[in-house]
């Protein structure tokens, strides 16, 4: 059967266009949205084969859908599609769980080859960017590796309080093996591997008190 | 403070987040509204290359290069406004990608060192972005340096510092110029000083120049 593929843009003519792109490359649409939360709930209902997810999106943007996304629908497999060439974005989207990053002005046969690779379990950069990462990787110049994002500035403050995964969960009204999976990353972006030294982490950074 | 003061101080803040919201939404209608229509022609001409005659592929892939580029300059604009990274991961990333490009632009080598690992208030993020692309621009056009530092700490104030090993030149009289394009150096100390901050300039002619910044961290 063809490959089922659901998408998210907030952006109607950019939509309209994929949608015709895509069925006309063979491609199944099953199922379009304006905003990650509606993505996730789609991806939960429809179990797409790719999600194409734009980065910027307002409700929930593409960088947490992706990792919520992929624990409601775990066979999905998620690929960023934005004109966002920076290399930060292309970092944090892999580290979400995205397994494509393309970009909208390379097109139609780039979009095309990247949905095949990554179906056949592959990750798949687009062209000029993957010479951007792959530099970036082997300088190790960034920083960003260390920057928190919100959502995981906020399981940090509540593993500081004492909240278990499964509290934390019903806080931000997320399933708990995603909180646990904001838990690993946040673990590894420190390089802290036990809940004492985040809670010390969390109290030198200010966000509990002592 | 003298009850005077503080109003104007307010009043200018007011005009300072007027002016940032006026920049974002135009840097979002360039990336947003004119890059997406643009996205959005370059999927359509790639369905139309699939039904083309093989001998239009060269007219064709011209006029993707043309509208490729056209969708390269208004990217660069939209940063140059206000960079959407700033919102979307933060400030630090947003600062990274411009030493990148000013690095790359200057030749000048801009070392980037924060010690900062979450998030400040949005406000305060677009404030220091502001700063340091100020600094960066005047290193850039006058300055003739090679090496620049950036440093970023917190305590229950936020700091920032730009060095760099230029000409340097005469900060007070700097100071009182406004700024040729954008808020220049006086611009941003007004817009300091309402946040409840401090700018100070030390700059000597042949010696270098540092700007050194403090922002009490709720805004």
């Amino acid at each position: 059967m063809s490959i089922g593929v659901l998408f998210a843009d907030d952006h109607p003519i950019f939509r309209e266009g994929l949608k015709v792109f895509l069925e006309k490359s063979q491609f199944r649409v099953i199922g379009e949205c304006a905003d990650g939360f509606q993505a996730l709930k789609l991806a939960e209902q429809l179990r797409p084969d790719i999600v194409l997810l734009d980065l910027s999106m307002p409700r929930l943007n593409g960088l947490d859908a992706v990792r919520e996304i992929l624990q409601v629908s775990p066979r999905t497999r998620a690929i960023m599609l934005t004109a966002h060439r920076e290399e930060p974005y292309v970092l944090e989207a892999l580290r979400s769980g995205a397994k494509g990053y393309v970009l909208k002005a390379e097109g139609g046969p780039i979009l095309v080859e990247a949905i095949r690779e990554v179906c056949r379990g592959n990750v798949y950069l687009s062209p000029s960017i993957s010479r951007s990462v792959v530099e970036a990787y082997l300088t190790r110049r960034g920083m960003s590796d260390e920057i928190l994002r919100p959502r995981e500035i906020e399981v940090l403050r509540l593993i500081a309080d004492g909240h278990t995964s499964r509290e934390i969960a019903g806080h931000l009204q997320i399933r708990v093996k995603v909180a646990e999976s904001y838990r690993t990353s946040l673990m590894e972006k420190l390089d802290i591997h036990d809940t004492a030294n985040l809670v010390r982490y969390a109290v030198r950074r200010g966000l509990v008190k002592p | 403070m003298n009850g005077n003061v503080q109003e104007a101080h307010q009043a200018m803040d007011r005009l300072h987040e007027m002016l940032e919201e006026q920049t974002r939404r135009l840097s979002d209608t360039v990336h947003s509204e004119a890059g997406q229509l643009l996205s959005a022609v370059l999927l359509r001409l790639d369905q139309l290359a699939l039904e083309l005659p093989s001998d239009c592929g060269d007219c064709f892939h011209e006029i993707r290069l043309m509208i490729e580029q056209i969708e390269e300059q208004l990217r660069d604009l939209s940063n140059e406004l206000l960079p959407r990274m700033l919102d979307d991961l933060g400030l630090i990333p947003a600062l990274e990608c411009l030493v990148e490009r000013t690095s790359r632009r200057t030749g000048a080598d801009i070392r980037l060192n924060s010690s900062i690992a979450d998030r400040l208030p949005a406000a305060l993020e677009a404030t220091l972005y502001r700063i340091v692309q100020e600094a960066l621009t005047n290193i850039a056009k006058h300055a003739r340096a090679t090496q620049v530092e950036i440093h970023l700490w917190q305590d229950d104030r936020v700091h920032c510092a730009v060095r760099d090993d230029g000409i340097g030149f005469d900060s007070d009289r700097i100071l009182q110029k406004k700024g040729e394009r954008g808020l220049g150096l006086a611009g941003i100390r007004e817009r300091v000083e309402s946040q409840g901050g401090a700018l100070a300039i030390r700059s000597l002619p042949g010696h270098g120049t540092e700007v050194l910044v403090s922002v009490p961290r709720r805004v």
